[in-house]
């Protein structure tokens, strides 16, 4: 019973509440007599005045206070010692500049000190930062399981808040949990009610900033960017395909931090280009990797008539325009140009062009234009003369000149179909310089559906994206290291974590040995405000106040608490009896 | 066992003690006080005319040549007046009731069986019948002082009067009226077991049942010594005054009727084995 229970001292406060009524009750047992006066007359209670009585040394005296005294340790959570067991809640800064060495050697420390301190009953919660934070270990899990992420903690997320981290883990440790963070830097959460583990050190670093492969004759050209934070000694840049070392590049970087771009010639066959920056604080954001980059045609087929085309001069504008290519099967394209709404297939762009019914009328700018949509991007829309029909359009509207729809948008099948009244015979919009903005920007938006990957260069923490040619094609996803990161049909859409060469391949469960290479995505770290450790800090603080409060929370009182239930229940029933007794 | 199986009972077993006394009354077996004509000698005294020539003592007459007569004793059943106190203190607890109604039932059947006429008088009230002490619920709603019957007394009659005699107020008065003219006077004091000796019961409050007055006190052994010498100091100052006016004062523990007869009627000769 202490100050940390005060239900416990004020349910004390029931003992003198118990004594004053007992010396200002005057509700005793009556017995009826024939002859009060032979009684002697000393009163325990004057008819006037004060009515405060004598105190009797009354069974019920005693038993009442003793059931307050035990309501006070019930609610004080009175125990001999049991304790239940501990939970810890590890919050883990799961950022790249965590596995700077220094930092890393530190955070190991601490998670193995970790590790030691908990018995077999001990139950742990880790909860790793990022975007979103996640429970990777628990919630309550054995410490057995949390051996076992210990030995595959490798931090390399970009930089994020902990925040989110901090409130699921306060979320989850309640009351009774133990609330530990591990970090690098000195949060902006006042963290006053957890133990704050900063294991960081200020230590300058460099970090291949920027790295890009292009074309070059009959040579390919890779250019990086190394930049220093802080005074770093010089290195060298080493490039290599798999084993065979192509290149190696001496780099001197300027005093107190500053940035260094070399270029080095590498052949067109090489596949799997690995750039790597001489040893320093941090690891991670030395090594780069690019692969070939494989071009994302748009395949369009045109069903429209020549005059038509003619009509919207299709054909200087398709002209105008690269990475696409013509398609007579609408089934396989990815945009399909036509007069008249037809049959769509999973991701198509339909573009419906020409007039509606009724009569012709003339639009003049200015435009009502939904901006927020990808079509309408870079478009201007000032001195167009738009001539149209007078019918309307179903679906979302993208422009519009007062009451009458222009062009609009709505979802047809599975694909996207797009509607343009425009008579192309008459007014000035087919030949502004809008009208190609307009179909640049289709072929953007009908890009994300090529099959393929959407991207081959991902940094951590971005989406890898792979769409199949048909739906119904099995492939799988594997990591870096080589295991399986995902299976699906069709396409495959994860985040990815880790640096290196992801790779998707067709899975076949029927033959064995079917597994033939799709694509090949390049991961690294780039993160400017990770790769500089300079801001690093080294703080180990404890937060009395929550963890006394822990482990008083930590004190198995429920046994204690029902035997302390059954003794109030009993010393109760005894008053009554005794109250009904004297009734009697 | 019910009030009438008792007082049959004691009918049975005994009978009132009204040897050695003289007594009014209509012709009956028990000495009267003055002559009459049962076969025991009383007295002479000189003729007068009209009296029976068979009572004349004539041997005397031839002696002494002076005509006398012979006087015999009067043979009476004495009226037997029970005087019954049903103040609300004689009902405190349903055992000195019952023994109440048991005592009066039994002093009215006692009578009765001696051929003699019995009256039951409630202070300060009415004559009662008797049939009235059979019912459970007999009304103990009499005065809370002691004051005479408020039918007159019968010059020599028997009187025997019931109470507890908790008076806050002298009774000597009462006693006196109650005494004076009778040819016997006996007191019974029914009183409670609890109300002789009584127990601790700790701190209670103690409710007058006649006033209604309550007092919050500790009934100790103290309080209950104090209370000890009070009553015994009333029961003597009851027995002085009976005993002073002739009368008899008995101490009755309400009990069965047996138990009250044995230990308590029979030693004060109150009653006698039949």
């Amino acid at each position: 019973m202490t100050f940390t229970a005060p239900l416990g001292l004020l349910a004390l406060l029931a003992v003198p509440a118990i004594i004053t009524l007992h010396l200002f009750r005057n509700r005793l047992p009556e017995h009826r007599v024939a002859g009060l006066f032979l009684f002697p007359g000393t009163a325990v209670a004057s008819e006037g005045g004060r009515k405060r009585t004598r105190l009797w040394n009354s069974p019920s005296l005693w038993l009442e206070c003793l059931v307050a005294v035990l309501l006070a340790l019930w609610l004080s959570g009175f125990t001999f010692g049991d304790l239940l067991p501990r939970h810890v809640v590890l919050l883990v800064d799961d950022s790249a500049s965590m596995s700077a060495n220094q930092t890393r050697e530190r955070a190991g420390e601490v998670l193995r000190e970790l590790h030691e301190s908990l018995t077999a009953d001990d139950e742990v919660t880790v909860v790793v930062s990022g975007e979103p934070a996640q429970v990777v270990v628990g919630p309550r899990a054995e410490a057995d399981r949390f051996a076992a992420w210990l030995a595959t903690y490798n931090p390399s997320l970009p930089s994020h808040s902990i925040q989110g981290a901090l409130d699921i883990g306060r979320e989850i440790a309640g009351h009774s949990g133990e609330l530990i963070l591990l970090t690098d830097e000195a949060p902006l959460d006042p963290c006053t009610d957890l133990r704050l583990v900063s294991c960081g050190t200020a230590v300058p670093n460099a970090a291949l900033s920027f790295v890009q492969r292009v074309r070059d004759g009959s040579m390919d050209r890779v250019i990086a960017t190394i930049v220093g934070y802080g005074t770093v000694r010089t290195g060298e840049v080493v490039v290599s395909d798999g084993d065979t070392e192509l290149a190696r590049t001496a780099v001197k970087l300027p005093d107190n931090g500053g940035e260094v771009r070399i270029e080095v010639k590498v052949p067109r066959a090489a596949q799997n280009l690995r750039l790597e920056l001489s040893a320093d604080a941090m690891q991670l954001d030395n090594v780069a990797w690019l692969v070939p980059i494989r071009d994302r045609i748009v395949s369009v087929c045109d069903q429209l008539t020549a005059a038509e085309r003619a009509n919207l001069e299709l054909d200087r504008v398709f002209e105008a325009m690269s990475e696409w290519r013509s398609e007579s099967d609408p089934a396989r394209a990815q945009v399909i140009l036509r007069s008249q709404p037809g049959t769509l297939e999973a991701g198509q762009l339909e573009l419906v062009l020409g007039k509606t019914a009724g009569d012709r009328l003339v639009h003049k700018s200015p435009f009502v234009l939904d901006r927020s949509h990808a079509l309408l991007s870079g478009l201007e829309m000032q001195g167009i003369h738009w001539l149209s029909g007078s019918g309307s359009l179903p679906g979302q509207v993208l422009v519009a000149s007062g009451s009458k729809v222009l062009i609009s948008a709505e979802p047809a099948q599975l694909g996207t179909r797009i509607w343009c009244d425009v008579d192309g015979q008459a007014g000035n919009f087919v030949r502004s310089p809008d009208w190609p903005i307009l179909f640049a920007n289709v072929l953007e938006v009908a890009r994300r559906e090529v099959p393929g990957c959407r991207s081959e260069q991902l940094r951590i923490g971005d989406e890898l994206f792979y769409r199949c040619h048909s739906a119904a094609e099995p492939i799988e996803l594997l990591g870096p290291d080589g295991k399986l990161c995902r299976e699906s049909r069709g396409g495959v859409s994860y985040i990815v974590r880790q640096p290196g060469t992801y790779r998707v391949r067709t899975r076949n469960a029927n033959v064995a040995d079917d597994r033939r290479e799709l694509a090949r995505v390049a991961v690294r770290f780039m993160d400017p405000a990770e790769s500089d450790l300079r801001r690093q800090v080294r703080v180990d603080q404890d937060a009395d106040d929550s963890v006394r409060s822990a482990a008083v929370a930590r004190i198995d009182s429920g046994p204690m608490r029902r035997l302390l239930a059954v003794f109030v229940l009993l010393v109760v029933c005894g008053n009554w009896w005794l109250m009904q007794r004297r009734v009697a | 066992m019910s009030i009438e199986q008792e007082v049959a009972a004691a009918c049975a077993t005994y009978r009132l003690g009204l040897a050695g006394n003289r007594y009014r009354g209509r012709h009956g077996q028990r000495r009267g006080v003055g002559p009459g004509s049962s076969l025991e000698f009383h007295d002479y005294r000189d003729y007068a005319p009209g009296d029976d020539l068979r009572h004349v003592d004539w041997r005397g007459f031839a002696r002494s040549d002076q005509l006398r007569v012979r006087l015999h004793e009067a043979e009476v059943a004495p009226i037997v007046e029970v005087l019954v106190d049903l103040s609300p203190s004689m009902a405190t607890t349903p055992l000195k009731l019952r023994a109440l109604r048991a005592l009066v039932t039994a002093l009215h059947t006692w009578t009765r069986s001696e051929g003699s006429a019995a009256r039951t008088l409630m202070l300060g009230g009415p004559a009662m019948h008797i049939e009235s002490f059979a019912d459970e619920a007999l009304p103990c709603s009499g005065g809370i002082d002691p004051e005479m019957p408020l039918v007159p007394l019968r010059a020599g009659s028997v009187r025997v009067l019931v109470t507890d005699a908790l008076w806050e107020t002298d009774p000597t008065a009462l006693m006196r009226r109650i005494s004076a003219g009778a040819s016997r006077f006996a007191c019974l004091q029914l009183l409670d077991p609890w109300e002789r000796e009584p127990t601790a019961r700790g701190a209670t409050t103690l409710v007058d049942c006649e006033t209604g007055a309550s007092q919050s006190l500790r009934l100790d052994a103290r309080s209950i010594k104090v209370y000890g010498e009070r009553l015994a100091r009333l029961c003597s100052n009851l027995h002085a005054n009976v005993v002073r006016l002739g009368g008899l004062h008995v101490s009755v523990t309400a009990d069965t009727l047996a138990n009250i007869c044995k230990r308590d009627l029979v030693p004060a000769r109150v009653v006698e084995p039949a």
